[in-house]
């Protein structure tokens, strides 16, 4: 912790404690994203453990959700650290996790700004950033990017995501084989063990849902619920695929 | 669209028919990613697909025990 006017809190996580949508500052519901189902009745959601993992069909909205959390954090709603504009926003038409975090309120204790919002799709665009900002600085860059992927995402995780904070992971499996997702279970074990670092994450890997101690919720069009990881879709047409892969296949190219 | 000159050939898929390294253009084989330990075609692709299919249904048929397993080593 050698960063100056850094100090670690002598208090565990999970520190967001709740984040709400305000319903006053909602002015069109008809609007994306507060069209989106979750948010039609009280969208309520309680963190108790460390580590959230959150599941659901694409397009239910949970990379909103997360977007969402990441500005009230003080992220980047593309990605990155506290302060960093890893993307140029100049030419986007909207924000969806600016406008929601407008209207959404939070509870912290305390209120923690350090952590990383970490996308998936704008990994290339953040890395590239670190990069030219140690650049501009006259010191050695991190260089994720002379790398495949998958490990290029390994280190980032392994340098980045082991002090306090609250961090914020939206499919970090997209760029790891199975047994890098095996890796990044060892990680969100670390974490959890130092006590202070607050995950919520989103994911349709089965082997990151089945992480022990975390709450998982899936999101559906009827809202969060907690779920079990058998219960999950993606559990069940992974197992179904195991059991029998070519049968799996032919059958859903049969259904076309 | 408006493009014009674009026809569509008449042979089938697939057309790139092969890709291989041109020895005499790497410079540094001990840099990214010539470093890369792929030792042929057939071998690498047989060994990466074992290796995922496996650990795949080693996790299905027991997720919990799998990742308890895999955390306590």
């Amino acid at each position: 912790m050698s960063r100056k006017g850094y100090r670690t809190i002598n208090l565990p996580a999970p520190y967001l404690k709740r984040v709400w949508l305000d319903p006053s500052q909602v002015r069109d519901r008809a609007e994306y994203p507060f069209c989106l189902p979750i948010f039609a009745d009280d969208f309520d959601l309680q963190f108790e453990a460390p580590i959230t993992i959150i599941v659901g069909e694409n397009g239910t909205g949970k990379s909103t959700i997360l977007e969402g959390i990441a500005v009230l954090a003080g992220y980047d709603d593309a990605g990155g650290g506290k302060g960093y504009r890893p993307v140029d926003h100049s030419e986007a038409l909207e924000k969806m996790g600016g406008q929601l975090s407008k209207a959404l309120r939070a509870s912290w204790l305390p209120k923690i700004t350090h952590g990383w919002f970490f996308r998936a799709e704008s990994f290339f665009s953040v890395a590239r950033y670190l990069d030219e900002a140690a650049r501009d600085a006259g010191v050695r860059g991190p260089d994720f990017l002379s790398h495949s992927h998958g490990e290029g995402f390994l280190r980032f995780f392994e340098e980045r995501c082991q002090r306090q904070g609250i961090f914020i992971f939206d499919e970090p499996e997209s760029a790891l084989s199975p047994s890098r997702q095996i890796e990044f279970l060892k990680l969100l074990r670390r974490m959890e063990e130092s006590r202070i670092c607050q995950v919520i994450m989103a994911t349709h890997a089965p082997m990151l849902m089945a992480y022990p101690n975390a709450t998982l919720l899936r999101l559906t069009k009827a809202g969060l619920e907690p779920a079990k990881l058998r219960e999950t879709d993606h559990f069940k047409l992974m197992r179904e695929f195991c059991d029998d892969p070519s049968g799996f296949i032919d059958a859903a190219l049969r259904d076309e | 669209m408006g493009r014009t000159r674009r026809r569509q050939t008449t042979l089938s898929a697939p057309y790139l028919r092969r890709v291989r390294l041109d020895r005499t253009l790497v410079e540094d084989w001990e840099a990214y990613p010539f470093c890369l330990r792929v030792q042929g075609r057939v071998r690498s692709q047989l060994r990466v697909r074992c290796d995922h299919a496996g650990v795949m249904r080693e996790f299905c048929d027991d997720p919990r025990g799998f990742v308890e397993a895999t955390l306590g080593e």
